[in-house]
């Protein structure tokens, strides 16, 4: 008899740390989402010197959103992965335990009688726990996916916050140290959110590792 | 695991599974209990996590999986029911029989098929092909919803963890000296049993009853003469008092 698939429960502490990472990073968003309105409101007291920099601030506000609202769908789906990949936790446990039952009564001379009443909930255990692998492997994709587009998004607003730094450097003197300190906080802010998504992204890879790993019977 | 048939008519009978020699170091030592009919069977306290995968070989040699129909859980306990997830998905169809204000709490360890029958607090009977089984109100005794389960046929008392002695899993099945016996029962009766009413109100109702064979989930069989003796000793126990952190 072949070993029963090990199954995608490895996922479930990978995806609470990605909730906790996603967590982190909207937290940093919120943060831009502050100072890019200060940023705004900098640039207008600047006046016509720092119009170029206005215009940027705006865009930085619209990323800064878009980036908390990724955040939230990132992690209702990594707090997804992890309850689901806990429930086929116990779907395992169960067919593991199955298994050992069918295989022991297979090999010992006991008589087993009624061991054929086994098959049927075995089977349904099984066709469950593929099942809820499936639905663990599709929201890992998607969550895979999620990751990728706010980092394209993050690497526009590290653009949008180095060209700010330098329109910064066109205002008027006495704006000019806090417009270009806005500009870099941006731009500092964004590489911090990246390191979480990129966090992200490693931890789900390493589930994804484990759980081959597990299925080659490793 | 043994398996052992305690009792045997031709419309029933009564299996006793423990003394699991293959369970984890520092899990307790449990006795579970089977009812078969003709076409059901009820499977009382049915055990822990740890023990399921042993269980479920042991049953395999007794009946069909799902001649299962019924199961009892005498309280929450983790040593009871903790295995209920499991159960769950391989008896599907079958009916939980526990205490009514448990069922809040039983769910947590996991119950999407099995079908909750909460027991009211002053007992039920229910019949299974023909023969009737009363659940036994004992509550306090330990847990604050509790049953025991009683078969007047086969004179046969499951009393849950009242009666339950702690020995080693290779300890025979039956008591055979009563009063050698009882080191291995006063510490766990005075410190899990709290209640010295709850205590007296039960021996006054299953001295109503004829009893053969009392039952615990933990320890030996009480045979005859002994079911008598255990209960003129435990009348006689001071309860709840095995705790030295309070002055009693
Ligand atoms: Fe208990
Ligand atoms: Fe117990």
């Amino acid at each position: 008899m072949s070993l029963v698939p090990q199954n995608s429960s490895v996922f479930y502490i990978n995806a609470a740390a990605v909730a906790a990472q996603l967590h982190k990073a909207k937290k940093i968003a919120q943060r831009v989402m502050l100072a890019s309105s200060n940023a705004g409101v900098l640039a207008f007291r600047a006046g016509q010197s720092a119009a170029g920099f206005g215009a940027l601030t705006s865009f930085i506000s619209e990323l800064a959103k878009k980036t908390v609202k990724m955040s939230d769908e990132i992690n209702t789906i990594a707090i997804d992965i992890s309850k689901l990949s806990t429930y086929s936790l116990s779907t395992q446990s169960a067919s593991e335990k199955m298994h050992w039952v069918m295989k022991n009564a297979e090999r010992s001379s006991h008589n087993s009688a009624h061991i054929e009443s086994l098959v049927k909930p075995m089977m349904q255990v099984d066709a469950l726990l593929e099942e809820q692998e499936m639905a663990i492997a599709a929201k890992v994709r998607q969550l895979s996916e999620q990751l990728s587009e706010m980092k394209k998004e993050l690497s526009s607003a590290k653009i949008i916050g180095t060209m700010s730094l330098m329109e910064s450097t066109q205002a008027e003197s006495q704006h000019r140290a806090a417009l270009a300190d806005n500009a870099k906080n941006i731009v500092d802010a964004a590489t911090e959110i990246e390191q979480h998504v990129d966090t992200s992204l490693a931890l789900m890879k390493a589930a994804l590792l484990a759980q081959k790993s597990n299925n080659t019977g490793i | 695991m043994i398996s052992n048939k305690i009792f045997d008519t031709h419309s029933h009978q009564w299996f006793l599974f423990g003394r699991d020699n293959s369970k984890p170091e520092r899990i307790i030592d449990t006795n579970q209990y089977l009812i078969k009919t003709r076409s059901n069977a009820l499977l009382m306290d049915p055990g822990g996590i740890e023990l399921f995968a042993p269980m479920l070989a042991s049953l395999v040699k007794e009946l069909p999986l799902e001649q299962i129909t019924h199961i009892f859980a005498s309280h929450q306990d983790p040593d009871i029911i903790s295995s209920l997830g499991l159960w769950d998905k391989t008896v599907p169809d079958a009916t939980l029989y526990s205490p009514k204000i448990w069922e809040g709490f039983l769910r947590h360890f996991g119950m999407e098929h099995i079908r909750f029958k909460g027991i009211a607090d002053q007992g039920e009977s229910i019949v299974i092909d023909g023969l009737q089984l009363d659940f036994i109100p004992a509550h306090y005794l330990h847990s604050s919803g509790n049953f025991n389960v009683y078969d007047a046929q086969a004179k046969i008392l499951m009393s849950g963890d009242i009666g339950a002695a702690l020995e080693n899993v290779d300890a025979p099945i039956f008591v055979e000296d009563f009063d050698h016996h009882i080191q291995f029962m006063e510490g766990f009766h005075k410190r899990w049993m709290p209640s010295n009413r709850a205590k007296n109100d039960w021996i006054a109702r299953v001295r109503q009853l004829d009893i053969d064979m009392m039952c615990p989930q933990h320890g030996r069989i009480f045979k005859g003469d002994d079911v008598k003796r255990f209960l003129d000793w435990f009348e006689a126990l001071e309860v709840g008092s095995a705790c030295h952190q309070i002055a009693i």
